[in-house]
């Protein structure tokens, strides 16, 4: 038997050009219904909506990929490595730019992004008798880095996110929750945000320690707070067969991303117009007294609650800046390992005259996840684009409550003529 | 042989075939700028366009930041309702401010529509003159553009002192975030702008109802040297406008405002920003930010009188505060017509009866969708300006002859004041109450310097007395309430996360 049954290098270049700018992007474009009244008529009006760009181009990628394949004691142990390494430059990107201008942003060339990532795949034939057992391993491991985004410009900013030189883009970006103030003393000898924090209310950190929680502005308190991309992503597949019957077990799973659960802004609110979340229930509560200057101040703790949602300032509905400031109180661990699919079939060979061969079935999809994510029924989830009023590749990794994924049951009957 | 023909044929086409706008493909299914602003029908299209934006900001924060931020109006704190901060800090004189940056959202609404109005006219003036057209109507849209242009930055210098100048169109990334300019030279430039246009605009007679005229233009430049304390220069222009374009006070103070659909662009109005009840998405919707809330449909039937009326639970704004009512000396006619009451059922405050803006509250047809105007200048504060340039260089007697027209409609009898001092006073009064609820307090406060003397004691009442601004029991305003009285906003925060200059 030979020890290497098949062995192979391959390697890649290219440059790959991407058009996909748009019809008329360049242009700035007119919409002529923006309507004025005067007295009781209305009048046909116009207005410039975008912003020209008569220089706007392709983007540009050079890739270089570089791979082995590997077959071992006849093929019983196959293994495929790659390596992949892109840069991106002169990004399509819709620039943000200050509305002073008049507009939001302006289409352009921008900046230079390396990706690059290995991945591994595994497929081993462990038993060959009568019990035939495959497995298919695979992992891979991407990553990405910004190394350039236009001239004058180190970051963008997305709702919950920031892409930033010199770090991976759409990146978590917020105020890093420490907890709750629990007591009088806590508050006095924590930094606070000032006319906001009061006993019960979120606890930040002041990351550039000038003794304030501050969001936003010169003296920010935001800092990089989580990352929507995987440390590494893996599959596990395994196919049984014996005699007629065949099983086969299939999972993935992904591992180190965590998820924006953006839902808990309307769901973690005391308003009283959206269904909440039962962790709620289990929140800070504080007693509130009026104090000799007749303002509401909160005195009495009355629960300390599970550490997830804070107390209402001035003993309203409203959680105030718990809800208002992003921060890593809205990060959820979404590392998850599905068995997507368990199929187990038999084989009935030929049926009658008529049919060849025929096999009956029963799968199941989704088995089950193993997950630690609390933010809802789906890791996997991400509303970037419609819903959430953001969109692209820079603002990965949001649950804004997609529809859970439905556990699916089927038996079947194959038939061939 | 073949080859050789192929050869020529393609050398011909090469030669030939391109012309230099051969791979510039202009839009046939949109609009563009390429195409767009070569006729006279276009620049019309583009000045009303250039209106637009007034619709939002009347409707949305210019009532938040220049009335609710002064002692006319407060919020009626409702506290089954959540996220309303954004507001109740403008009214609370408390808006989160550092390094002259705020991440209040009402001010970076404010902010941005002006500079849509800002961008739209800066298109206009700087491509109109290239297009061959009648000079009249040339004159009248160009002089529109100005006053808009003008307009959006004085509201913006008084709102925050120093913004960025943009006078051209943006074209290229870098040119989008411009330095701050000083606030002379924004006044120098909306001088500049407001004067042209009063010279190029016609007067009302014959301007289409509703648009700007020379009227609102030398009211606007009037406004701007009142502000600067260029009292010489107020009185002529304010003259030209009593003694020229035929504006006259409506009979009845009541009048003066529009209904949903009557009164619109009366013979008092100089400038009032237009809406129209309905489906078309031109109407208003200020009047229910205004109504006290939590209110049954039963209890908001008298006040709009719409077929479909429903009730609303948010927190209301724009509440008249006691201050504002006990303003209204005995027998004036305009507090019934500004100040109305309703009594709320479904409220927590231990005094159920509210009062609210009574003037914009106007029976029409649909829930949530008004028609009523909102007055920018009116020719009441025309007369007011006046009065108050004269007293400024010492000529009181004359002045109480235009404060009291303002004063008779009401059914007052003249002013008692006659030193400079004490007529100084009663301008300031006068307009406190003739102008209630229209957006002038705020920068009534400001221009004469008079903001920590009267917010701070404003403020005291308050928090003596939560009860008497509408808070429930037990509720009172928060803790950094009436700390912040300083007579600018700070700027967006979202804009100087964009910008280099600040």
């Amino acid at each position: 038997m030979q020890k290497v049954s098949f062995a192979k290098i391959r390697a890649s270049y290219g440059l790959i050009g991407n058009n996909n700018i748009g019809n008329y992007t360049q242009y700035a474009l007119v919409n002529n219904t923006v309507n004025a009244v005067f007295g009781d008529n209305v009048a046909t009006g116009a207005a410039v909506t975008s912003l020209a760009n008569r220089n706007l181009s392709w983007e540009t990628t050079k890739q270089f990929d570089i791979g082995l394949d590997l077959g071992l004691f006849n093929d019983r142990i196959q293994f495929i490595y790659d390596f992949y390494n892109k840069r991106t430059t002169n990004l399509l990107y819709a620039v943000q730019v200050p509305q002073e201008s008049g507009f939001g942003n302006f289409y352009d060339n921008i900046g230079e992004i390396k990706l690059w990532g290995h991945e591994f795949s595994l497929t081993t034939r462990n038993l060959d008798g009568a019990l035939k057992w495959k497995t298919n391993a695979n992992i891979s491991f991407n990553r990405n880095k910004v190394m350039e985004l236009a001239p004058g410009i180190d970051r963008v900013y997305g709702s919950f996110h920031i892409t930033q030189v010199g770090q991976a883009f759409g990146q978590f970006y917020g105020l890093v929750k420490e907890g709750f103030y629990k007591n009088a003393d806590d508050l006095k000898n924590s930094p606070q945000a000032p006319g906001q924090s009061a006993i019960g209310t979120i606890k930040f950190k002041d990351v550039n320690g000038d003794g304030k929680i501050t969001y936003g502005g010169d003296k920010d308190d935001r800092t990089i707070i989580g990352n929507p991309f995987p440390k590494f992503t893996y599959g596990l597949t395994n196919e049984f067969s014996y005699k007629n019957w065949d099983l086969s077990i299939a999972g993935s799973g992904s591992h180190g991303n965590q998820l924006w659960v953006r839902h808990l802004y309307s769901t973690a609110n005391l308003d009283g117009v959206f269904n909440m979340v039962a962790g709620v229930k289990d929140r800070f509560r504080v007693q509130n007294a009026v104090d000799a200057d007749g303002k509401s101040v909160a005195t009495t703790v009355i629960s300390e609650g599970k550490g997830m949602f804070g107390a209402t300032n001035n003993g309203g509905t409203y959680t105030g800046i718990e809800r208002d400031w992003n921060s890593s109180h809205f990060l959820a661990d979404a590392s998850f390992f599905t068995i997507k699919n368990v199929t187990l079939g038999y084989g009935i060979g030929k049926v009658g005259n008529v049919f060849k061969s025929a096999r009956v079935y029963a799968s199941v999809q989704n088995v089950y996840v193993f997950t630690k994510y609390w933010g809802g029924p789906n890791p996997e989830t991400s509303a970037n684009g419609a819903g959430n009023g953001d969109g692209g590749n820079l603002s990965q990794g949001v649950d804004f409550s997609n529809y859970p994924v439905p556990r699916t049951w089927t038996l079947g009957v194959n038939l061939n003529f | 042989m073949k080859a050789k023909y192929i050869a020529a044929w393609l050398l011909a086409v090469g030669l030939t075939g391109c012309r230099e706008n051969f791979l510039t493909v202009v839009p046939e299914t949109s609009l563009s700028s390429a195409t767009f602003f070569k006729t006279e029908a276009d620049f019309r299209q583009a000045v009303n366009g250039a209106y637009v934006p007034l619709r939002s900001i009347y409707n949305g924060p210019a009532w938040i930041l220049e009335e609710m931020h002064s002692d006319n109006s407060y919020y009626a704190r409702n506290v089954l309702y959540g996220a309303v901060d954004a507001t109740e800090n403008v009214a609370n004189f408390a808006v989160p401010t550092a390094n002259g940056v705020t991440a209040n959202g009402n001010v970076l609404s404010q902010y941005r529509l002006n500079y849509q109005i800002i961008a739209r006219t800066n298109q206009i003036l700087t491509s109109i003159d290239a297009v061959e057209f009648g000079a009249d109507s040339k004159n009248n849209l160009r002089g529109q553009a100005l006053f808009l242009r003008a307009f959006a930055y004085f509201d913006l210098v008084r709102l925050f002192g120093k913004v960025p100048l943009h006078l051209t169109p943006v074209q290229t990334r870098e040119d989008a975030a411009q330095p701050l300019a000083s606030t002379e030279d924004l006044y120098a430039q909306i001088e500049k702008d407001a004067l042209e246009a009063s010279k190029l605009l016609p007067n009302k007679a014959k301007q289409e109802a509703g648009r700007v005229t020379s009227g609102a233009a030398k009211t606007l430049l009037a406004n701007l040297y009142l502000t600067q304390k260029k009292w010489a220069q107020v009185q002529p222009l304010m003259e030209d406008v009593v003694k020229n374009d035929g504006y006259t006070l409506m009979p009845d103070y009541n009048n003066a405002f529009s209904f949903t659909s009557a009164n619109k662009n009366n013979q008092e109005s100089v400038f009032e920003v237009q809406y129209k009840e309905g489906s078309e998405g031109y109407n208003g919707s200020f009047v229910y930010s205004f109504i006290p809330s939590p209110i049954s449909a039963e209890e908001m039937k008298p006040l709009t009188g719409t077929s479909n009326t429903q009730g609303t639970s948010q927190e209301s704004n724009n509440i008249p505060t006691p201050d504002i009512i006990a303003a209204f000396e005995t027998g004036d006619k305009r507090k019934d017509v500004n100040i109305g009451y309703v009594t709320l059922s479904g409220s927590l405050a231990e005094n159920k009866t509210y009062p609210y803006i009574k003037k914009y509250t106007r029976p029409h047809a649909l829930h949530g969708n008004t028609g009523q105007n909102w007055p920018v200048y009116r020719y009441s504060e025309v007369l007011l300006f006046l009065a108050e340039s004269l007293n400024e260089q010492g000529k009181p007697a004359e002045a109480a002859t235009y404060l009291n027209q303002v004063r008779t409609r009401a059914g007052l009898a003249g002013t008692k004041a006659v030193s400079q001092a004490d007529m100084r006073e009663a301008i300031f009064k006068e307009r406190r109450v003739e102008l209630a609820f229209e957006n002038k307090r705020w920068f009534d406060l400001t221009r004469t310097g008079r903001v920590k003397e009267i917010i701070t004691a404003y403020g005291a009442r308050i928090k003596a007395n939560p009860a008497a601004y509408y808070f429930p029991k037990g509720y009172a305003p928060p803790s950094n309430a009436f700390t912040i009285l300083d007579d600018y906003y700070g700027l967006p925060a979202d804009e100087s996360a964009l910008t280099p200059h600040f």
